[in-house]
This record gives C-alpha cells, structure tokens and sequence, in this order.
C-alpha cells in the first residue's frame, strides 16, 4: 500500500513542471548564438588613428603567433589595410568589414593617435565621443600621440613583439623617467566632463629606427574642446 | 525536530537586509547623487542614512504598537474591505519594485556580461530563478544570503582595495560648493533605494518572541552597513572618475570594475567576476518583492493562510499561493519590459517619489490608528 | 497482506508434510529426519539452509552440541529439556508456527521439529556464507583503522559496538522486504539522539513495501524526501569508526544485512567532505585537507564551466599570452569549445566506468591506456585541444579528492549543467546555474537538519560547528558536540581536575 501525497497536488506539480519548462522552451527561443568561438575571432593588441586629406584613417595591429607545430598559423594571420571614413565611426566599421573574424578589443593596449587627428579638434572631439558611446575599446588602454602613424608602424618588423605589447611595456618602463601617470582613455573620457585637468600624453617618434618618448603632447581639457 | 518553524535568527535578518539593501544603492544611486550633489554627494549619503534611520525608527514603533506583523495585525483589526485595498495596493508596489529591480539586473547583465544576448531572455531567466527561491519560504531565502554574505563582502572589499590604487584626491572636493537642497535631494534619492526597509513590519512573524526587541536594532545595524558601503563607494568613483564623468556615467560601479586591474596579478580584468557582487545583490532585491509580493497576494485571497513550507508539512504551498507567486512574476516580468521598451524609468521614479514612499510612511501609522481605535470600541 | 498462519502440531508428520509443501522444489533446503532420546524413540525433524549449517555437525558447534545433549536426555525430560533450554546454548529461538519457523531457517540457521512438542527451535549455526571484515574499497585513510563493514548487519553492529562499550548504545530491529525479510538495525545513542529522530527515520523505513531490500541504497532512497535531488540525504560509509563517531555526535546509523554500506543520518554538506583521519592528525593537517577538499569540489564542479565562459565571453580575464595560447591552441579544431568539453567529459565518464567494471589489473590499465594515449591521440589528431584535456584531467582530479563516492557523483551530474549554462550565456550562465544550485541546497533538509550546517545557522549551536567545518579546530578546542546532539548533552570533551587520577 502506498503512502504519500494523493493524486491531486502530484497533478498540480506536473503542471507546474510544465509551465516552468514552456517557459524555458519559450526563452530558448531568445537565445541567439552569441557565443563565438575563440578561433573565429581576432585579438588586436593596437588601434591606429590618423587623419589624412579629410578622411578619418583607422587599423588595428595584430599580434604574431609563434610557430607551433600542426597548428595552421596562416589561418590565423589577419589581414587587413588601413581603413577611411568620415569619420571614426565610419572608419572602423569599414576596417571591421575587412576582417574575416570578429575583433575581440578585450586585450587591446594601446590607442595610437596620429598628430594631424589631434590637431583636427573636430575630427578628435567625433573619435573621443564615438569611443565613449560605442564602449568599444576598453577603458584601461594607453593612449599616446605620434608625428607619423606609418613610420612608427614600419618599425614593427624589428620588435621582439607586435608593436601593441611592445608599446605598452615601452611606455610603462618609462613612466616614472616622465614623472608622471600614463594617460588611459577612461581618463580622457572622464576628463571630458571634468574639465579639471591637462593631460599630458607621450609623444613618440622614431630615431635611428628606434622609437622614443621624448616629448609629451599636452591635451587641455580645461577647456571644451572635446564637447 | 530542528528549524521547521518558519522563523530565522537576528543574524540572518542582518544579513538580509544588508543584501536587500547595497544592491540598488550601490549601483545606481551614485550617477544620481553626482548629478545632484558633486563631492557633497558624501554628506548627502549621510543625510540620507540619518532620514533612512528616522523611517526605521518610525516602522519600529509601529511594529511594536502592532504586538505582530502587518499583516496579522491588519486582518485581525482592520475591516476586511479596508485590509484588502491595502494589501493589493502593497503588492501592487511590490510588483513595481521587484519589476524595477528586474530591469536594472537585467540591464546591468545585459551590458557587462552578455551584450550580444537578448533583454527578455534573461529577464525571464532571472525571474524564474527569483521565483524558485521564493518556494523555500523566508528560511531558504534567508540561509542563501548567510552563504552569499561572506563570498559578496569578500569581493566588495578586494574591489575596494584595487580600485584604491587608482585613487585621485584632486577629483574629491571641494564640499559645501552646493545649496543645502541639493543635499537633500540626493539624501532623499538614498531613501527611496532604501524602500527594502519597510519589509521590516513583516518580519515579527519570522522571529522568536525573544529576538523581537532587537530586531529593529538588527536592522539599523544593516542599514548603517549599508550606508557605509555607499559612502566608500561613491568615495572610491569621485576618486576614479571626478563628479562631472560620474554623473554621466549609468552604472558607475560597474564601470569601475572595469577600470581596475593590476599589473601583478595572473588574471588581468576582475570585471566578469566582480559583477557577480551585482548578480546576487540585485537577485536579493527581486526575490524580496517577489516573496513579499505574493506573501500580499496571498493574504488578500486567501486571509489567515500558513505560510509554512516545512518537509513535514505536505505541499506547504497551497493553490493559491501558486498562483500569486506566478502573478506577481508575470506582473513583474511585464513592468520590467515596459521600463525597457518604453524607457518608463522616470515616470517608475516619479511614482516612487510622489505615491509610494508617501504611502508607506503614511498607511501604517494610519492602520495603527484605525485598528487601535476598532479594539477600543 | 496479512497470510494465515498455520501452528505448529505435535504430530510431527503433519508439519513435516507443511514444512515440505513449503519448501517443494527447493533444492538447497536440506530435511533430515533423526530420532532423539536415550531410547532414539523421539522423532525429530531437521531443516536447513545447505551451506548455512556445518554438515558435520560437530560437537563443538551449537547444533552439534544441541542434538548430541538431546541424544542423551530420556524421552521424557526432552519437553522440559526444550521449554526451559536446558541445553546450554543461548542462540535458541522457539516459533509457534511453521512460517515463523521458515523464516527463521532463511536467516541462515537449522530448524527443528520434535515429535510431540508443539514449537520448533531456531538453533544458530555458521549461518550464510559471508566476506569477512576487510579493508573497505572507498574511504582510505593514511592514518586510523583498517577495518570496514561486511555484508552481515551482525558483524556490522558488532564492529560497532566494540568501539562504544556503552550500555546507552541502543539498536532496533527492523525487518524490511516482503520476501526478503532482510534484517534492518539502527543504532544510535540513547540520552544523545533526538527521539523524533529516531521515530522518523523508523516511520519512513516502514513507509513502503517493497518486495525486497538488496543494499541499503534501496532503503536510502525509499526514506529520502527530496528523491529528485542530486545531493545525497543520507551520508554513507563503510567504516565502523566513521559510524561510531557518527553514533557519539547524536546520529542514528540504519544498517542493512547483506550490505557493507551504512546510512547516517542526519547528514549536511559538511559532513561529507570529511574523513575520519581528519580526527586523527594534527590540525594543521586536517584544516589544510580540508580547505584543499572544499576547493577541489568547487573546481569540480565548476572549472570545465568557468574555461567554457572564459573563452567564449569573457576573454578579458585571461592574460594575453594565455589567451592567445589558447587561441593558438583551437586552431583546426573541428568542433566548437562547448561540444569539445562535453565530449572530453563524457569521454572520461566512460574511462572511470569502464576502469571500475573491469577486474583488477585491466581496470588500472585502462585509466592509463585512455587517459594517456587516447587524450594524447586526440589532441595530435587536432579533434581536441590540449587546453580541453588539461581542464578535463584537472576537473576529474578534483572530483577523486571528494571523500564520498555519492556526493562526487552529483558534482560530476551538475557539471554537465553548469557546463551547458556557461555555453549559452556565459559568466551569467555560470552565475545562474551556481545560483540554482545554491537555492536547492538551500533549501535540502536532512531530517530537520539544513543541508548547508554550519554555513547556515551557525549560531544555534553557538558557532561551534564552524570549528569543525572548512577548518579544524584543535582537538582540545573542539569540546562540544555538533547540531544533532541534544542540547542537553553537547558537552563531549572537558579537562579532568588535577588530583582527579
């Protein structure tokens, strides 16, 4: 003879069971496939700005693999020209077309800003304002400004490692020598509503092949440039 | 045998309430004291404790006129008709605040873990899983935030600590730039983040008759946690991101997190991990309303009802309990998609302003008064 | 079902006829009739199970010395002889009827039958062939007793009761299965265990009728109330000092004839992540066992999950090098990371089952033989990335630290949940499925006891079970029982005064 619960509330609880599971049922259907794969996406290490004959230029730079051995490192090499637009939103969406992966900008170090986008206080204001409201890059990348975007990319082959890690620890060993805190992008975004400070970002060039932080370029935002 | 009594001991109300009450505070409360109050945002959380304290105050001796619970002392005291307005009307706010609560926790979720995946989905996730928690009754609930407590305490505090290192003095100050009103304002914006305070009035059923008198000290413990863990907080985003970045910014604690990392360390952004502070403190405040929602629900049906949910007792839950919990979900899981959709934040804030705070300070001294004078005469 | 009984006669041929209706067509049920007495003018009628009596039956056995004392008696002393067993043997048994008398006989010892006398005598003799006490497979220690449970529930409580020579130490019968009749003990401590305790595991075993009990997994699960729950209720164990500790916290151990295994209860999360050699070392040695236990069930519960989320959402945790190694890593592999850890996981499901089937020798051989060459040959083959393998390997090391065998296993079902939550949504997949867990375990009550003692509800024993939790206190410090003791009597461990020898 069995004991227990009768009939009724044992059919009560299927019905919750069932109810519950519709709804997951329903809720699967929500679900896209968001996740993507690691091998299908592509890690820059650098982001490029520059501005040039009234077009917005932008790229990524990736790192290179070391040869390892059954592993295909042709399928992951990325390839991918320097890309324009109108603007910085505009050029990265085309660069972003270039790309057979997804860009995953999670590990990206260093935003590289070239002089004449700095001096374009238009050009700057429409990146400074893109990047905050796309929440693309991540807050705690480097930022620094250079003479010549494409000369500072042709040193690249001579690094020991992709030009991104290669700069963030270049400007991170030098830092103290500047007497001063690294600017990050967080703080020139912040520092768009504070209007507090003057940011003084590193200025690299390239001697001899090498690159330097001699100087720094220093951005005012006490003033409203970038609204 | 042990612990099948419905009731939970004065540590676990503490930790309750501390969870019921950093997680909305903590998150979106800062972006509005900057907006109000800049660097005095840090004397307008004090304010704001100080106006919280006299509200838990005042629900003390209510509760203490009352010898019981709200609802106990409602239906043996108060005409039915009246009780059951009053009741619908408090789960109604209870949907409003468990359907808030969802859309923050999914919105939150939504832009620091999974961007790409969809609002609904997760919504539906969450409030099922509130619901789930709901059937445990009070000693579940209670028992999961005791485990909860020391792993989200731990994780506050290395956040704190991290974050430390990247501290700004020049971005704090200068205090009493601002008009006094401002400061006040934003001590009011922490009160109505503090509305989890009021569920205090039902808690004389879930404790012994001994713990009764320290249970209003308990939870002005909690609150003043609660309060402390703000004012570090907001300390640490005026250091990080000055008051004109804080005010723009959302959920400027999340946003912190993933400001944070350190050189040293083998992993190198803490942000997925740390938002799982928010997951369960927000999934605190869901299952709150969710639970006192339909606790409500029920009381307006099916009056007198036990709420026990012990193994010895087949099916603690009746029929209707069932179909209040699902109710009130599904009523939350709508509001929740309005806010969304329809970005009805402002008008939920504004109800919270005008309607409900003003209701709940209002209505028990009132029933107090009502159901005094009907066992007098 | 309540069966008519059938007395026993004093006409010896009419309960022979009974007793052979019973049993016809039962080939291993031995009748032999004798002749008793001075003058062998007694009939008698003896039933046996054929290997459960010494076929000898010598003199220095019960039955030998029963039969051969009968032999001697006059025929008509032999009625006094029986009623007042003036034998000299204690282990005698008199039944009124013939299915008792059956049934006592299926217990494993010799019935007898006397002409003229109107019982029959249960007489105790080697009794079922059984293993003897023995190291038991599971619960190794370094340090403490060798000894483990055997298949009789005697022996068991026996063993149990050689390590409590306490006259407070109480143990009830039970008898469960139709047919079976298999023999149920609790044993448990008098002025230590709750009553409603005791009545409530006594109301559960007898709440069902089930035709027989094999193991007492089958009693485990018909007392459970959470059936559905992958955590277990009941803690298990097949050490006798596992279970006389058990008995002097104030638990109650059910055991089961034919079954080396005992149930404890009541039991909570803590309890299973402890092993008696945690009592028997230094403290230091026992916290740093522990603490290593609880984080290798945490890892065995969520690492494969965590990877999963790690790389498919959250790249941002991991190091760059790390990562990209990864990514280096899944290059050419054919399947996505989620269908690669399911199969690597049930992969090794497989290995562990198979590796457990197999005797001896071939059961070790195949841990290595799959583990190493069949992983090896498959990251070569590019079907699965050495990342998968390290995660998988570690995952299983983890669950092996875990000191019970049933509460590993509902870690190693729950990974495969966590797993799919972390797949489809991530960290906060993770976090859901963590949190779903957490609420069920939450929830889990053992016999009024909550599952997650002393995370939970510390204060109703004044914290004292925290020393005895993730960390172990110094045994000096250590001087209160935990929850289930009455409360009464919690004190277990106070220093003597000096002069007090």
């Amino acid at each position: 003879m069995m004991h227990g619960r009768m009939a009724a509330p044992k059919q009560v609880c299927r019905k919750r069971i069932a109810a519950v599971l519709a709804v997951l049922l329903l809720a699967l259907q929500l679900a896209g496939c968001s996740a993507t794969e690691l091998e299908n996406r592509c890690f820059p290490m650098l982001a490029v700005a520059d501005y040039r004959v009234g077009l917005v230029e932008f790229c990524f730079g990736f790192p290179v693999l070391s040869q390892k051995s059954e592993t295909d490192v042709e399928e992951s090499k990325v390839q991918a020209a320097m890309a324009q637009g109108g603007d910085f939103a505009s050029a990265v969406s085309n660069y972003d077309k270039q790309l057979d992966k997804k860009a995953d900008c999670n590990h990206l170090k260093v935003l590289l800003i070239g002089q004449e986008m700095m001096e374009e206080s238009g050009a700057c204001a429409d990146m400074f304002r893109a990047l905050r409201e796309s929440e693309q890059f991540p807050r705690n990348i480097y930022v620094c400004v250079t003479r010549d975007v494409a000369e500072l990319l042709e040193t690249e082959g001579t690094l020991p490692t992709d030009m991104g890690s290669y700069l963030q620890t270049y400007l991170q060993n030098h830092e103290k020598e500047h007497g001063g805190k690294l600017v990050t992008l967080g703080s020139i975004l912040d520092e768009r509503e504070n209007h507090s400070k003057v940011l003084h970002l590193p200025y690299l060039t390239v001697e001899d092949g090498s690159i330097l932080w001699d100087a720094e370029w220093d951005l005012d935002m006490r003033q409203q440039f970038f609204e | 045998m042990f612990s099948c009594n419905n009731k939970i001991s004065l540590r676990q109300v503490y930790r309750l309430f501390v969870f019921d009450l950093i997680g909305i505070c903590t998150l979106v409360l800062p972006a509005k004291l900057a907006y109000f109050s800049d660097s005095d945002g840090l004397i307008a959380i004090l304010i704001g404790g100080l106006i919280a304290s006299a509200f838990l105050w005042y629900l003390g001796r209510i509760v203490a006129g009352m010898g019981t619970d709200l609802i106990s002392f409602m239906e043996q005291s108060v005409p039915v008709w009246l009780t059951k307005i009053i009741l619908l009307f408090l789960s109604l706010l209870a949907v409003l605040e468990a359907g808030y609560g969802a859309y923050v926790f999914s919105d939150v979720m939504k832009r620091g873990l999974i961007p790409e995946e969809s609002y609904t989905l997760i919504l539906i996730l969450i409030l099922l899983a509130a619901a789930y928690a709901v059937c445990g009754g009070i000693e579940s609930r209670a028992r999961l935030y005791e485990v909860l407590f020391v792993i989200t305490a731990v994780g506050l505090a290395l956040m704190f600590l991290i974050a430390a290192s990247d501290f700004d003095w020049s971005y704090v100050g200068p205090f009493l730039t601002g008009d006094p009103g401002s400061m006040v304002k934003g001590g009011l914006a922490e009160v109505f983040c503090f509305v989890p305070l009021f569920s205090v009035v039902f808690f004389p059923s879930y404790i012994q008759k001994s713990d009764e008198k320290k249970l209003i000290r308990t939870v002005m413990a909690a609150l003043w946690s609660a309060v402390l863990v703000l004012f570090l907080l907001y300390l640490l985003l005026l250091g990080s991101f000055g008051s004109g970045a804080l005010k723009t910014m959302r959920y400027p604690a999340v946003t912190l997190m993933t400001n944070i990392h350190m050189e040293s360390s083998f992993l190198k952004r803490f942000d997925a991990f740390m938002l799982g502070i928010w997951f369960f403190t927000l999934f605190a405040l869901i299952n709150l309303y969710l639970f006192y929602g339909t606790k409500l629900l029920t009381a307006v049906f099916a009056p007198g009802m036990s709420e026990t949910t012990c193994e010895n007792v087949p099916d603690g839950h009746t029929r209707k309990s069932w179909f209040a919990l699902a109710a009130i979900t599904l009523l939350a899981f709508v509001v929740a998609e309005l806010l969304y959709y329809r970005h009805g934040e402002v008008l939920f804030l504004n109800y919270v302003c005008y309607v409900g705070m003003p209701f709940l300070i209002l209505f028990p001294g009132l029933a107090l008064i009502v159901g005094k004078a009907r066992r007098k005469g | 079902m309540a069966d008519k009984k059938t007395r026993i006669s004093r006409n010896i041929e009419q309960n022979i006829a009974e007793y052979q209706r019973l049993f016809s067509e039962c080939a291993d049920i031995k009748m032999r009739r004798m002749a008793l007495g001075e003058g062998n003018r007694r009939e008698c009628f003896l039933a046996y199970v054929e290997v459960s009596v010494s076929n000898m039956l010598l003199e220095n056995t019960a039955l030998g010395r029963a039969l051969a004392y009968l032999g001697r008696t006059e025929d008509s002393e032999i009625d006094r002889v029986l009623d007042s067993n003036a034998m000299g043997i204690s282990d005698v048994t008199p039944f009124e009827y013939i299915e008792d008398a059956a049934a006592g006989m299926l217990t494993g010892d010799a019935i007898l039958f006397v002409d003229g006398y109107d019982k029959a005598l249960k007489i105790a003799d080697k009794g079922y062939p059984g293993a003897g006490v023995k190291e038991p497979d599971s619960e190794k220690v370094i340090r403490g007793s060798k000894e483990g449970f055997t298949d009789s529930v005697k022996m068991n409580t026996a063993l149990i009761r050689k390590r409590i020579r306490s006259t407070r130490v109480k143990v009830k019968n039970i008898q469960q299965g139709l047919y079976s009749h298999t023999l149920v003990n609790l044993v448990y401590m008098e002025d230590l265990a709750y009553p409603s305790v005791i009545e409530e595991i006594e109301k559960r075993i007898g709440e069902y009728e089930i035709d027989g009990v094999m193991d007492s997994g089958i009693i485990e699960q018909l007392a459970e109330r959470k059936w559905y729950s992958p955590f277990p209720q009941f803690q298990t164990t097949q050490r006798p000092d596992r279970a006389a500790m058990a008995v002097l916290e104030g638990r109650v151990v059910v055991m089961s004839d034919n079954s080396p295994t005992a149930l404890i209860l009541p039991t909570d999360f803590n309890s299973f992540l402890k092993t008696s050699d945690d009592y028997y070392n230094r403290f230091e040695v026992a916290t740093f066992a522990r603490i290593l236990r609880f984080m290798a069930s945490f890892f065995a519960l969520a690492f494969p999950a965590l990877y999963l989320a790690v790389t498919n959402f959250h790249t941002q945790i991991l190091p760059t090098p790390l990562l990209l190694s990864f990514w280096e890593a899944r290059i050419g592999v054919p399947f996505p990371a989620a269908l690669e850890v399911i199969l690597m996981e049930l992969a090794f499901e497989l290995l562990r089952e198979a590796g457990v089937r197999l005797p001896g020798a071939m059961g070790n051989t195949i841990g290595i033989v799959g583990g190493l060459i069949i992983g090896q040959a498959a990251v070569e083959a590019n079907l699965v990335s050495p990342i998968v393998v390290i995660v998988v390997a570690f995952t299983a090391l983890c669950s092996f630290s875990i000191p019970n065998e049933e509460f590993a296993f509902s870690f190693r079902i729950l990974k495969f949940f966590l797993i799919v939550m972390a797949a489809w949504l991530g960290f906060f997949g993770f976090l859901l499925g963590l949190l779903t867990v957490l609420i069920h375990l939450c929830k889990l009550k053992s016999f009024g006891i909550p599952y997650l003692m002393p995370f939970v509800g510390a204060d109703l024993n004044d914290y004292q079970d925290e020393r005895d939790s993730i960390w172990r206190a110094p045994l000096r410090r250590m001087t209160r029982r935990p929850i289930y003791a009455r409360r009464e009597n919690r004190l277990k461990l106070k220093k003597k005064k000096e002069g007090n020898g």
